[in-house]
């Protein structure tokens, strides 16, 4: 199973190597009496964070590019960015999840002397007002 | 033992034994009730692979359970009937019906480990039609 994760506006493409898992989420208030207009649309993205050991002036994934967009300030229009995550396996396009006005809820990287990689968790959000444009297909090839 | 879920209201869609790995259902009224509450909320969790389809050939259903989260609480079709039956040895052990299910939460979980990937879906019973639900077990499948 491949997981491409990518962002437009400005674009981040990020190395299937990296991406290594994602969960998407929709939910509403648990306490809920019937189906509400309080839907959020979350998508958490965790990967790795790998160096480049052939030359030590290049990066070796785009990770740091996620970081960067996780400290743009709201008022600025690269806050929001359009996301598409597209699983692959066995030559079919599992799932393909658009959320096109996402923003950064959560970031953080985590780095221990055990392991030989560090590690990123992206938790997004879709714009709340712009629900009705988030898209899951999935099933083709 | 097997469970066999059919979604019928929008478009309809049935889960087998192949796609299913557990249910769960919940019966739940304020835990800090002195009394019998009348505020019963009854609940049904469904847990279950997101398999993938060699060539696409065979349409991957739980796409529709991703799209049935995302439904606007304004359309007719946000609430659907549900029928889970638990099955084991030629007997329906249990087979719960509910007629205005919605969606509290769905999560999808897909990683670069397990080769398939896995949902969960969280629905209520509009509560005032709470009376409605159907539970009934112990007959020949």
């Amino acid at each position: 199973m491949a997981l491409e994760f990518s962002t437009a506006d400005p674009e981040i493409t990020l190395e299937t190597e990296s991406a290594k898992k994602v969960i998407f989420k929709v939910d509403i208030p648990p306490d809920s009496r019937a189906r509400t207009k309080d839907v959020g649309v979350t998508l958490t993205v965790v990967g790795k964070i790998m160096a480049d050991t052939a030359s030590a002036g290049n990066a070796a994934d785009s990770t740091a590019k996620l970081m960067d967009w996780s400290i743009v300030p709201a008022e600025k229009k690269e806050a929001y960015r359009s996301v598409t995550v597209k699983i692959t396996s066995g030559g079919v396009v599992t799932r393909q999840y658009e959320l096109p006005n996402a923003f950064v809820v959560d970031y953080y990287e985590t780095f221990e002397n055990a392991d030989g990689i560090g590690e990123f968790t992206l938790i997004l959000k879709q714009m709340k007002n712009k629900l009705a444009d988030v898209k899951v297909t999935g099933g083709f090839t | 033992m097997g469970f066999r879920v059919k979604i019928t209201g929008g478009k309809d869609v049935e889960f087998n034994e192949g796609i299913i790995t557990g249910v769960q259902f919940v019966s739940d009224t304020p835990d800090n009730a002195n009394a019998r509450s009348t505020d019963l909320g009854v609940m049904m969790k469904i847990d279950g692979r997101i398999n993938f389809s060699l060539g696409a050939e065979v349409e991957d259903s739980t796409v529709e359970l991703a799209n049935w989260s995302l439904m606007p609480s304004d359309q007719a079709d946000c609430y659907r009937n549900v029928q889970v039956q638990v099955i084991n040895g030629g007997q329906v052990v249990r087979q719960y019906t509910y007629p205005n299910a919605f969606v509290m939460s769905y999560t999808e979980d897909l990683n670069d480990e397990e080769g398939v990937g896995s949902f969960s879906i969280l629905l209520k019973q509009k509560k005032d039609l709470t009376d409605k639900i159907e539970l009934k077990g112990n007959f020949e499948a």
